[in-house]
Parts: C-alpha cells; structure tokens; sequence
C-alpha cells in the first residue's frame, strides 16, 4: 500500500488539518484507492520523449515595476478576525 | 426569455429593467426554497446599479445575471459555499463582475456550488445541496450547480459559472442549459478565488448559445490584473453566430461513445450529430486514444494546484477563524479543519501527496507529462476536424446521495469534460434530447484553442434546427 496511516498523519501535518485518531485508517484505505487507481492507469502509459514543458508559443509577462496604490488598508482590516488598527492579530507565534 | 431577447426588449422600451429584475425576485422568492440555488440575493445593490445607470447601448444592458459564489463580488458576500468564507465580504469586483457591471448588467445574487468549486453534484455546499429543477430529488451536477439550476428554473435569466474539469458544462447537461467554457486564457481570472489556476476559466450559463456568445462579448478580453489573460483582439461571439456550417467536419471519437456511456445518451448525442450532418457539416471519425488517463491526470494536477492555492485560507486575515486556540498553529489546524468540508479536505491531502518528497516524480510530473501528451492528441485529431462532438458526460442526473459515498465513481463521470480543461480548449454543452426518465441529456461541442467562435457557431447552428433548449423545465 502507498500510503499508511504514518504518511497520512505526515501529510495531514503539512497541510494543517487535524484528522480524528478513528478516521485515519478508514482515510488512508480511501486515498490508497484513489491513488492506487491512479498511479496504475497512468504507469501504463508510455512518456519517452514527452517534453514536460513546452510552451506552445506563449510567453511569460511581467507587469512595469511601478508602485501604485492597490487596496485601502482600512477597508482590507474589515474583514480580517482581529486586528489593529494597521495590523492582523494572531496567537503569539514565537515562544 | 433569453438575456438576449430581454435586452432588446428592454432597449425598445417593451419593459423597464426595474420590471425584469423584480421578476427575476419574484420567481426566486416562488422557487427557491425547493431548488436552493442561491446563497445570497444583493437585491439592494441592483437595484442601486440600476438607478445609477450609465451603461449606454450594448446588447444586454439591463439585463440581470446571477454570479457563481467563487466570484468576487464587491461588497456582496462570497463563501465559495464554505464555512471558512462563510463571513468574507471582497473589497472589489472581480474582472468579470466589473466587466457585466460596466454593460449595465444588474448582479441578481450568488450562486450555489460545490463547495471551493470541488465536486460535481452541488452537493458538498456548506449551504445545502442544489436541486435538479427537473427533478428535484435528483442533483444538478457541478460545481456550478446552482447556476444551472437557477437558469432551468427560470430564477436567472443568464448566470457566470466557473469551470475547471467540467463545471459550467456538466451542470448545464444535467439541467437541460446551455454552459459554454472559453479557451484558458479569454476571461480574466482576477477575482475568481482559484480551485487550479492552470485549468480555471469562467464562463457563461444561460438558456441558449445566442445568451452565451452575447456574455462572452462581455467579458473576454486580457487584464493586466491576471497575467494569464491572452493579450488578444476578441471576434464579436454574438456577431460571429451565422448558423452557417456546411463544410465544418464534425469529429465522433468512439473512446466517447462505448462501455459507460448510457444508451439514451448516446442515442441523443449521435442524433445531435445527424441534426449537424443535415446543416451541411460532415461527420468524421476521430481518435482519442489519451481517454483512459484523462481522469487521473487531471485529478493529480488539479488537486496539487488545489492544496497549494487553498493555503491561504488560515483564519490570519479573512474568513472564519477557530476560537480557543493557543498557537499559531493551532490557529491554522483549528481554523481548516472546522472550516473546510470533508472534499474539500481529501483533495487537499491528496494534493499534498503528490507533491510531496519522494511521490513528486511518480505522481506530479508524470502527470504534467501525461498533460501534455492529451494536448498533442487533441492537435491530432483536429487536424482531421473542426470541433469534437461528444456527450457532456455518460449519464444523466445522478439522485441525490448516490455520488457521494464512492469518490472515484464521482471523479470518472468528469471523464468527457476534464480533458477540455486540461488542453486549456472550448467547450460548449447544449442540451440534445431527454432520457427515458425525462432527464435532459448535454452535447458537448470542443474546438481546438482559439477557435471559441466556431464552436459556439455550431452549437447555434444546432439550436436554430432543434428546440431542446427551449423546452421549461416542469
């Protein structure tokens, strides 16, 4: 099996989501299925040669690097949990 | 009546657009609570467009549209129809929104849908599943389920959905719809909160093609805002729709007509392509020998763009954010955990995965390269033909219940749409016909990149010789 439950748990962590103790096993078999499924139609197609990064004519675009006024601060903090009057709030992040 | 027909009516002074928009509230107020295809209504705010007017001209003006809830709406409450938006309110328009604004379109309300344009029934709301107007105890399809359902009910007149592996087009064919998803590239994608950005475009529903060419003049066109906006001059999509198609070669790829697919399916789209045949267009057979693994590839790189892009949500600066908590990482636990749904979740994880150390190789990028052998198989079979006839998708719609309890059952009937997104190509759903329960079944047309204006031609071509978009939903 590709994925057991310590990768889940590893995953779960990188991606900050809590997963119950009893919902990791059945969580792991579900994953397995869907990867599995996956990764066994896609290992039987054959990629030599495939260019992994051909643009198909398109280019890149950078905007000028000019400063211009994007959104009013004030406006932004309304929607944010808590904050000062210039700044989110959060729970102290260094002990 | 179309968007189309009510603008002129409205530009003839037939009706006043106050009088439009009040109907459009009065059949909401009649039908919503059955169907639930809206979120949000922001009557206020139209009927404040409206008085401030200054829109002059332009085929739809006054004509109202209702806006899919993953679309930025100044002011106007935008959920993604999940607990961790539930209380975000933009602080701008998204490019699309300003652009139907600026045609003196009035926002009706926000639309139902999966929740973070994940899934394909409508179902995964944190508002409450969309229903089938059809019939109600069947799903509408998705994600912009409550888009369709609202345009078949007759509770918007037109609406702008999003797509991303089938989420205009398949709701469209499950509703009877006509849902039309542009080449990656031709609608900003500025203020559209991002599923995965290299397969996301916003696009049109509504009753027929003629609404959808009228809504694509709206708001295609490039924007310094989205750096993946093509920096092109647009045809007129509505001035392009001639009806003229003899000579266009009509490709049938039989990977879309086999095992899977329902008979009557089948029966409606084939037929489709006969009606086509009749118009002058000639059927060719073409091969897409790249179907088995559309699925999967998509599913790869869509959930890894997904868990990347829905790292932002975090409680810190917008959205919902988890009480009693101690840390910061807590804060960032807590807050997805309670905020985002169960779908929502597992494609995070599985996002997460296959990019992770050690599965990145096997998973990812074997994907990208499997990606870009479905771009060359469709250049080759658009070398035989104009555009690819296809369902929209191999049943019907589903009942309620029924696709979520089997993920990759639910993920395999995306298998005719997600293909589209990820050659960044036009697709068109039109409806073609009814099942034997009388469920609507969706043609799906597919152009090669840039050519959105032959597509939505043909599919106008079809609707001209046929009536099933016209037929009300009971």
């Amino acid at each position: 099996m590709e994925i057991n439950e310590k990768i889940v748990t590893y995953i779960a962590s990188l991606s900050r989501l809590r997963i119950e103790e009893s919902e990791i096993g059945p969580l792991s078999e579900e994953l397995n299925g869907i990867l599995g499924y996956m990764r066994t139609v896609n290992d039987s197609v054959d990629t030599e040669g495939v260019q992994e990064n051909a643009a198909d004519g398109l280019v890149n675009v950078m905007r000028e690097d000019a400063v211009a006024v994007s959104f009013d601060r004030a406006e932004l903090l309304e929607n944010c949990p808590e904050h000062t009057d210039s700044t989110p709030v959060v729970p102290k992040t260094v002990d | 009546m179309t968007a189309v027909e009510l603008g002129r009516a409205i530009s003839r002074k037939e009706i006043k657009p106050e009088e439009a928009l009040g109907a459009v509230y009065g059949s909401i107020a009649e039908k919503d609570k059955s169907v639930n295809a809206y979120i949000s209504l922001s009557r206020e705010q139209a009927e404040a467009q409206l008085r401030a007017g200054g829109a002059e001209g332009g085929l739809l003006r006054g004509v109202p549209v209702s806006v899919k809830d993953n679309i930025c709406t100044k002011g106007v409450l935008t959920s993604c129809a999940s607990r961790i938006l539930s209380n975000y309110i933009p602080v701008y328009d998204a490019t699309a929104v300003a652009k139907v604004k600026s045609a003196g379109m009035p926002i009706v309300g926000k639309l139902n849908m999966d929740e973070f344009a994940m899934g394909s029934t409508s179902e995964t709301s944190y508002y409450g599943s969309v229903k089938n107007p059809n019939d109600l105890t069947r799903v509408p399809g998705g994600s912009s389920g409550g888009a369709a359902a609202a345009v078949a009910a007759g509770e918007a007149i037109c609406a702008l959905g999003s797509d991303t592996g089938g989420s205009i087009r398949q709701p469209a064919s499950y509703c009877g719809v006509t849902g039309f998803k542009p080449t990656y590239g031709y609608v900003s994608r500025y203020g559209l909160i991002a599923y995965a950005s290299s397969l996301d475009q916003i696009g049109p529903i509504a009753k027929d093609v003629a609404d959808c060419a009228a809504i694509m003049d709206v708001i295609s066109g490039h924007d310094a805002h989205d750096s993946t906006s093509l920096n092109i001059e647009h045809p007129s999509y509505y001035g392009s729709l001639t009806g003229e198609i003899r000579g266009k070669r009509i490709g049938i790829p039989e990977e879309c007509f086999g095992e899977g697919v329902d008979e009557d399916v089948k029966a409606a789209v084939l037929a489709c392509g006969k009606t086509l045949e009749g118009l002058g267009a000639e059927l060719v057979p073409v091969r897409l020998p790249f179907m088995k693994y559309v699925v999967p590839t998509y599913y790869i790189i869509a959930t890894a763009e997904a868990s990347s892009n829905l790292s932002r949500f975090d409680g810190v600066k917008y959205g919902f954010r988890a009480e009693n908590v101690d840390s910061i990482d807590d804060l960032y636990i807590e807050t997805r955990s309670q905020g985002f749904g169960k779908e929502v979740q597992r494609r995070i994880l599985l996002g997460t995965f296959v990019l992770s150390s050690g599965y990145y190789n096997a998973y990812y990028k074997k994907a990208l390269l499997l990606k870009r052998k479905i771009i060359e198989g469709f250049a080759g079979a658009f070398a035989a033909c104009d555009a690819i006839l296809c369902p929209t998708a191999p049943t019907t719609a589903p009942k309620l219940g029924e696709s979520l309890n089997d993920s990759m059952k639910m993920y395999l009937s995306d298998i005719f749409t997600v293909s589209v997104n990820l050659a960044g190509l036009p697709g068109l759903s039109v409806p073609c016909g009814k099942d034997g329960n009388g469920l609507p079944v969706g043609a799906q047309l597919i152009g090669a990149a840039g050519h959105d204006a032959d597509v939505l031609n043909i599919g106008h071509a079809f609707q001209l010789a046929t009536s099933f978009h016209k037929r009300k939903t009971r």
